[in-house]
């Protein structure tokens, strides 16, 4: 019984109720909202790079730390992947080696972090613009957009026999593999060690720099996966893909209840979060509302949720004092 | 020892203690770094290209960040205080075009009293900023990053619900005149960067609530218990953020209205500082947190 007053209580419960009343008011405002074809296809193909990416941002903002330039290195490796099958390589060397560039940069932005201790806000931020700068640098203006549809079906196509994309599979994947080492794993642990804590985590034997060397170079290459699914779902690998995710993909981590100062949260609630996110920019566009208003609701939705709570609290510790003062008086 | 070795020994010992010292004070003071740097990349560049140093195109330089060194002083403020504020593109859009709408809508209105309502709309930003992060007890992280949103957001119903395109020839000349007149020969873009970073560096480390900043970077809790001792009043907590929020906010309207006056052929449309918010928004408001924590070298308020 407690273990089910505590989990109602909890972040994960009020994201739950969230969904359900995204859910709904989609429902009530768009006969297409519960259609099969909406539901199953269309809300997720729209929300699965940034879920992925959000997978690896959790662990790292857990850690403590946090990476900001993802959505530069899903746009380089997209763009290295358009490159080398403009120039005739075969797809999958294509796809290997944007693989590899994505996890360079997370190694780079990993070993600045822990090798020279900087600040990884510093950091990211630098090699946010550093990675866009280069993808600009190896494929200038123009765009590569002749995919094979073999390509093209992994990010655009669904599964054979039903209308579920790729991209959701490869999430639903990654989200299990994330969460096991996450929430089961001694890796996971150290995770939150290090975010509560680094200095106790250090002196406890944990190996810190390397636990987020490795962090950050998984963001790499999950991020790079995202470029490469990117890609094929637009069928043109640019420069400018994806500018701007970064921050959405914070938002959805930072929505899922996890603590920006790092050694909190779950991802359960992350996928909660990614979900509340989509269902919220997919009933928008169903009203056709535009992109610019869909990111003012999901703004107004990251401050309420967590200034709601902040004056929840502030409410129950004036009314405990006032309690407190008429029940000592009443002793007189 | 002769005397002559023990004068040579002596000026070897001198020398030392002067390089240990000079390197002692470029490790120290991180903005030294920063110069060696700059000059080094001038250094460089020049060689490779020597138009690289003429006036004009070091006048170019300035223009070209004048606009970004505005907005930098006020994130410093915040960034000093161990905060961020990522809204600050989307503030800056907002208030260019609230601005310019005013101009439009009013055509008499005095030129001063423009300014002066759009740096009252830049204050209000930055205040529901620092409100959310004092009293909100939202992380400056998170509730700059809705802000952001949201002020994007507001740029583009404000645009799409009037209906107006904004164009240079709608707002009164003197506006437009303020970025691009040339005062000693110095675009006065350029001058007024210079004064306000001047006055806001002379206000962080001359000035008691200059100096509280850098105190609130340091050491919050610290900085909290000197100030429930020193003054009831809930100076350090609320007025830390919410102060550095205001005054971003403001200079962040300047900012952007000598944008529009310095590029008079760009129509500000209905939509475009919506699109201009994005497109200065994107590019941006990251280079203005670099700029802020690269001026203040350690990113958490420590610091000369």
């Amino acid at each position: 019984m407690k273990r089910l007053t505590s989990f109602l209580t909890s972040w994960e419960a009020l994201l739950v109720l969230l969904l359900l009343i995204g859910v709904v008011i989609g429902a009530i405002l768009s006969p297409y909202f519960l259609s099969s074809y909406n539901l199953e296809y269309a809300l997720p193909s729209n929300i699965m790079e940034i879920a992925i990416m959000a997978l690896p941002m959790t662990l790292i903002i857990i850690a403590g730390e946090i990476d900001l330039s993802v959505a530069s290195v899903l746009g380089l490796a997209s763009v290295v992947l358009g490159l080398l099958w403009e120039r005739g390589f075969p797809m999958w060397l294509a796809i290997g080696v944007a693989l590899v560039v994505g996890l360079v940069a997370g190694c780079l932005n990993g070993l600045l972090v822990t090798r020279l201790a900087l600040p990884s806000l510093v950091v990211t931020i630098g090699t946010l613009a550093l990675y866009r700068g280069l993808a600009y640098v190896v494929l200038g203006d123009q765009a590569v957009s002749d995919f094979p549809t073999a390509f093209t079906n992994l990010g655009f196509g669904t599964i054979p026999g039903t209308e579920v994309p790729w991209s959701s599979l490869i999430f639903a994947i990654l989200a299990v593999i994330f969460g096991v080492v996450l929430h089961f794993s001694r890796w996971g642990r150290q995770i939150y060690a290090m975010g509560n804590n680094k200095e106790a985590a250090r002196f406890s034997g944990i190996n810190v720099g390397g636990v987020k060397l490795m962090l950050f170079m998984l963001s790499g290459v999950i991020a790079a996966l995202a470029g490469v699914i990117f890609t094929s779902r637009f069928s043109s690998a640019r420069p400018d893909n994806a500018v701007g995710f970064e921050l959405y993909v914070v938002t959805v981590v930072l929505l899922g209840g996890v603590n920006i100062f790092g050694g909190r949260g779950s991802l359960l609630g992350v996928v909660l979060a990614i979900f509340i996110v989509g269902v919220l920019q997919d009933a928008l566009s169903l009203l056709n509302i535009s992109g610019d208003i869909q990111s003012l609701a999901i703004g107004l939705l990251l401050i309420l949720s967590v200034l709601g709570p902040n004056i929840a609290q502030r409410i129950q510790v004036v009314v405990a004092h006032r309690r407190l003062a008429m029940g000592s008086s009443k002793q007189v | 020892m002769t005397t002559a070795s023990q004068g040579v020994k002596r000026v070897k010992q001198r020398n030392q203690a002067n390089q240990a010292r000079l390197l002692g004070l470029v490790s120290r003071v991180r903005e030294l770094g920063l110069l060696v740097v700059l000059l080094l990349i001038i250094l460089i560049v020049g060689v490779q290209a020597p138009r690289f140093l003429s006036i004009d195109n070091f006048e170019q330089i300035l223009l070209s960040v004048a606009i970004l060194a505005i907005v930098a002083v006020g994130e410093t403020l915040v960034v000093l205080t161990r905060n961020v504020d990522l809204s600050v593109g989307s503030m800056v859009g907002l208030t260019a075009f609230v601005t310019a709408y005013f101009f439009k809508q009013l055509p008499g209105i005095n030129l001063l009293l423009g300014i002066l309502l759009g740096c009252a709309l830049g204050l209000l930003l930055g205040m529901i900023n620092g409100l959310l992060v004092s009293f909100g007890r939202v992380p400056a992280i998170v509730a700059t990053l809705g802000t952001l949103y949201v002020y994007r957001g507001l740029v583009f119903i404000f645009a799409s619900n009037t209906t107006s395109q904004i164009n240079a020839s709608d707002v009164p000349g003197d506006y437009l005149a303020l970025a691009t007149t040339q005062i000693f020969g110095i675009p006065s873009l350029i001058l007024i960067a210079a004064v306000i970073a001047v006055i806001v560096g002379y206000f962080l480390h001359a000035s008691p609530s200059g100096r509280q900043l850098y105190a609130i970077g340091s050491n919050p809790d610290a900085a909290n218990m000197v100030g429930r001792a020193l003054c009831h009043r809930r100076r350090d907590q609320c007025c830390g953020p919410g102060i550095a929020g205001h005054r971003g906010g403001c200079s962040r309207r300047g900012q952007y209205l000598r944008w529009l006056g310095h590029h008079p052929g760009c129509d500000v449309r209905g939509d475009c500082p919506g699109h201009i918010a994005k497109r200065v928004k994107h590019p941006e408001h990251f280079p203005v947190l670099a700029a802020g924590a690269l001026w203040r070298g350690n990113y958490w308020g420590r610091g000369a």
